[in-house]
Parts: structure tokens; C-alpha cells; sequence
């Protein structure tokens, strides 16, 4: 069961994320990108981190893609108008990279701690990092220096921010 | 296993079934009641008192012809609707509506599905539910409803925030996220009493999530016609319809469970004092839309950012204080 979920989710989020990169409508795009967040936030949850799942769908999901959306009706954008000439050296490299990128791909799933064993199913759900108290405890007590310095960079960075649209 | 499965799909449909009566009945009591305080009479000639009222526009909303936009995209435009609907429906499967009852030898919980970050889920699905909404306004390609969808997607995202801090008091009391334990810890004493700032904000932020007035702005009727759902017609606009009063007996719900002690209290029955309190917040909704003038955009966006959001983060620090003062 937990495997079959992990394949649909995981198909699921590789598609959209294809369909991200190839509509030509932004809002398209955008929306496509929901599903793909919505699928990783499934798969959190098969690992048994809540929590993580929880956030993933309410601060990328629910408030960053909104604002995406927010610009995009703003702009009023309705297809995209420039379309971006590559050249021949571009495609290659492209070529070439996706071609190791799925060779990549290929050699985990083939050597990787195989995903056919029942082991890795037992160890994923042996986890238990994602939920609410592991998170907290690790928060404030481990990586506390960590929690506290990334708390005034977003200060930093919201002060900033009122900085420059004072100015004008 | 298989008893577990049929008891879930039991148990759902009997939400969902209770849940479109309630949605149904919710039209009606607004009617009446808007038209009580306006002095007038309200809809009172289908069956006795207009009790069956809420069929006659179901029945008429079906039968409506289906009307789309000829520059709308289709795809996005009948998707907008399920969303909305699904997200306000999915609220209701972490809300607990009473005590375990014995049924047939068995002890079933009145809860769907306890799970450890059963608000986080909340919130979750609302952030979700906004979607529906501009997804509607984008795909109807017009002036209005665009207009509407923006504001709504401003609004919600300024008075999430106040959302989701208000309750933080709440869990610094009851120490978990789960809901049943938030009701559990309410057996004595509501945390309305114990959070009074909290229990406003968290009201005030959910007028604004549902879009009732006096936070209505994404339909204001006189200046957007209807705002996101302009361009829809028939069982579309049907389904946006449901999902908003969805949504405010969610609302409704949530404030019951986290601020009024949930199914507790005395004599009857813990599901009718749920019912109870859910109703008497659906009415003060009610109450305050035939009240209320409506706010203008600018004075919305400053009072959600520079009062609710100070007065919510000084409420978690004092909570906190007051908290490691009794520890």
C-alpha cells in the first residue's frame, strides 16, 4: 500500500513538475506547480513527518504560490510573449544533461538501498522526526544557534524590505 | 481492516449528508433572520414557515442553463468550484462533534481522524481553499471578477496570518495540536475565558477568511457586481455557494473547538451542544452582516497589519509569560 502510494506520488509530482517548465500559459504553470507541492507534501507524510507535510502544503502551497499568483493576475500576463531563442550548443548541453540526470537517476534506483526490499519500507516508517514534538525539541535545543541566527536574518531581511519601498 | 475502512466511509458520508442539510438550512436561516432585522418577512411560502425553501433553489439551480464564457479557460473555470468546495467539506474531518458512543457493541469516536496536527490541517486546507477563488476569477477572463480574485487572494493571505497566530495561545495552554486534546483540556473551564484576545482575533480573522461582511470585499455588489463567481451561472455557482457557508460553519466549528469547550457541557447530549454552539456562531455571522457597514480596502489591509498583528503577537508573548510565571 505504502509503496503504491510512494509511485503515485512520486509520478504525480515528476509530471507536474514537467508540466511547470512546458505550459507556455504562466498561470498554467503556477497551478501545475500546486500539484507538484501538494505530491512532496504527500510524500512527507508517507514517511510519517506530519509536521513537515503540514507546513510544506501551508507556507509553499498556501502562501508563497498565492503570491506567485497575485503577480502573475496583477501583470495580467496571458501567454508568454518571448520566446527564447537557443542555440545549437544550448540544446546540446541540454541533451547531454538530461542524458546523465537519468542515468543518475537509473543507477539509485538499481544500486540504492533497493526500493523492492521490504527493509527500506520498515526503516522509513521507523522515523520519526516529522512530528510536532521531535521538531520542537530539536528546534530549541540542538540547533537553537542555528534557529536563532536564521530568525534575525528574516528580520534583517523584512526591515530591508520596508527600507527600500520607503525610499522610492 | 475492512471493518475500520466501512466504519470511515460510514462516518463520512454522514458528515457530508448532516453537512449539506446544515449548508441548506443555513441559507434559509439567513434569509429569515437578515429579514427579521430589516422588518421584513422573508421567504415563507414553501412549506411551513419556508422550511422547505432550500429545496426549491436547489431544484432550481440545477435546472438553470449552464452558461461559460466564451473567452473563459474551460479547464481552470469548472475545476475553480470542486476546489472550493472540497477544501471548505475537508475541514470537517479532523473536527471532533462529541464524545466516543457505543454503536452496535462498537466504540466510535464522533471524529473522523484524530491526527496529531489536526489544526495545522486546518489551516492547511484553508490556505487551500483560496484557490478556488482566484482560480474562478483568473480563468472567467473578465474585468470583475479579476478585481474580486485579487483582493480575496490579499485579504486572505493578511488575515491568515492573524489566523493562525491568535491560536498559538491556545496550544501554549493545551500543549498540543491535536484537536481532541484541545477539547479534552476544556472539560473545566473554555479558553475563551482564558484567552479573551485570542477568541476576538481569531473572530475577527475569520469573518475575513469567509468573506462575510463586514470583510466582503471580494463581492462587494456594488462596485464588482458579484466579484470572482460574476461569470458563473447554474450548478457552479451552486458549488461556490455551498463551499462558502461550507466554510462558515467550519469557521464556526473551529471557533466552537477551540475557544467554547467543544461538546462539553452539561445535561444534554455532547453533539447537540456542539450542534448548539455552532449554530449560535452561524447566527452571530448572520447578525453582524445585517449590522455591519463594510469596510473599505485600505482600512481592511490596516487594521489586518498593524492592529490584529501586534495585538496577536502580544498576546502569544503574554500567554507565554503568564504560562512560565505559573510553571
Amino acid at each position: 500500500m505504502t509503496a503504491l502510494l510512494f509511485f503515485v506520488c512520486s509520478l504525480v509530482a515528476i509530471a507536474s513538475a514537467a508540466l511547470v517548465v512546458s505550459r507556455k500559459n504562466p498561470v498554467h504553470s503556477v497551478l501545475f506547480l500546486i500539484v507538484c507541492l501538494l505530491s512532496v507534501a504527500l510524500l512527507f507524510l508517507l514517511l510519517g513527518a506530519q509536521f513537515i507535510a503540514a507546513l510544506q502544503v501551508i507556507v509553499y502551497a498556501g502562501a508563497i504560490v498565492v503570491l506567485f499568483v497575485f503577480v502573475l493576475m496583477l501583470l495580467n500576463v496571458k501567454k508568454e510573449t518571448v520566446t527564447l531563442h537557443s542555440s545549437t550548443v544550448q540544446k546540446l548541453g541540454a541533451v547531454i544533461l538530461v542524458i546523465v540526470l537519468l542515468m543518475e537517476a537509473l543507477f539509485v534506483a538499481v544500486m540504492g538501498v533497493g526500493w523492492l526490499s521490504k527493509e527500506a519500507w520498515i526503516a522509513a516508517s521507523g522515523i520519526s522526526f516529522g512530528t510536532v514534538q521531535s521538531i520542537g525539541r530539536e528546534l530549541f535545543t540542538r540547533y537553537l544557534f542555528q534557529f536563532e541566527v536564521a530568525s534575525v536574518l528574516l528580520l534583517v531581511a523584512i526591515v530591508g524590505a520596508i527600507a527600500i519601498t520607503k525610499k522610492r | 481492516m475492512l471493518e475500520y475502512v466501512l466504519i470511515t466511509v460510514i462516518k463520512s458520508l454522514v458528515i457530508l449528508l448532516a453537512l449539506l442539510l446544515m449548508i441548506a438550512y443555513a441559507t434559509l436561516m439567513e434569509r429569515r433572520v437578515i429579514a427579521h432585522l430589516q422588518v421584513r418577512v422573508g421567504p415563507n411560502r414553501v412549506g411551513p414557515w419556508g422550511l422547505f425553501q432550500p429545496f426549491a433553489d436547489g431544484i432550481k439551480l440545477f435546472f438553470k442553463e449552464d452558461v461559460v464564457p466564451s473567452q473563459a479557460d474551460r479547464a481552470v473555470f469548472f475545476l475553480a468550484p470542486g476546489i472550493s468546495l472540497a477544501a471548505a467539506f475537508a475541514t470537517f474531518a479532523v473536527i471532533p462533534f462529541g464524545n466516543e458512543i457505543q454503536l452496535f457493541g462498537r466504540r466510535i469516536a464522533l471524529q473522523l481522524a484524530d491526527i496529531n496536527i489536526g489544526l495545522l490541517y486546518v489551516f492547511a486546507i484553508s490556505s487551500l481553499g483560496v484557490y478556488g477563488l482566484i482560480m474562478g476569477a483568473w480563468a472567467s477572463n473578465s474585468k470583475y471578477p479579476i478585481l474580486g480574485g485579487l483582493r480575496s487572494a490579499a485579504q486572505m493571505v493578511s488575515y491568515e496570518l492573524c489566523l493562525v497566530f491568535s491560536v498559538i495561545g491556545v496550544l501554549m495552554i493545551s500543549r498540543s495540536v491535536s484537536l481532541s486534546d484541545v477539547v479534552a483540556s476544556q472539560s473545566r473551564l473554555w479558553f475563551l475565558i482564558l484567552q479573551p484576545v485570542g477568541f476576538l482575533i481569531f473572530l475577527i480573522a475569520s469573518f475575513a477568511e469567509v468573506n462575510r461582511l463586514p470583510f466582503d470585499l471580494p463581492e462587494a455588489e456594488n462596485e464588482l457586481v458579484a466579484g470572482f463567481h460574476t461569470e458563473y451561472g447554474s450548478m457552479k455557482f451552486a458549488m461556490f455557494f455551498l463551499g462558502e457557508y461550507g466554510n462558515m460553519i467550519a469557521v464556526s466549528a473551529m471557533v466552537t473547538t477551540l475557544y467554547l469547550g467543544g461538546w462539553h457541557g452539561p445535561f444534554l447530549p455532547p453533539v447537540v451542544w456542539f450542534l448548539g454552539k455552532v449554530a449560535a456562531l452561524m447566527f452571530l455571522f448572520i447578525w453582524v452582516r445585517g449590522t455591519l457597514p463594510r469596510f473599505r480596502y485600505d482600512q481592511l489591509m490596516k487594521f489586518g497589519w498593524k492592529v490584529l498583528l501586534p495585538v496577536s503577537l502580544a498576546n502569544i508573548i503574554v500567554t507565554g509569560l503568564i504560562l512560565a510565571l505559573i510553571d
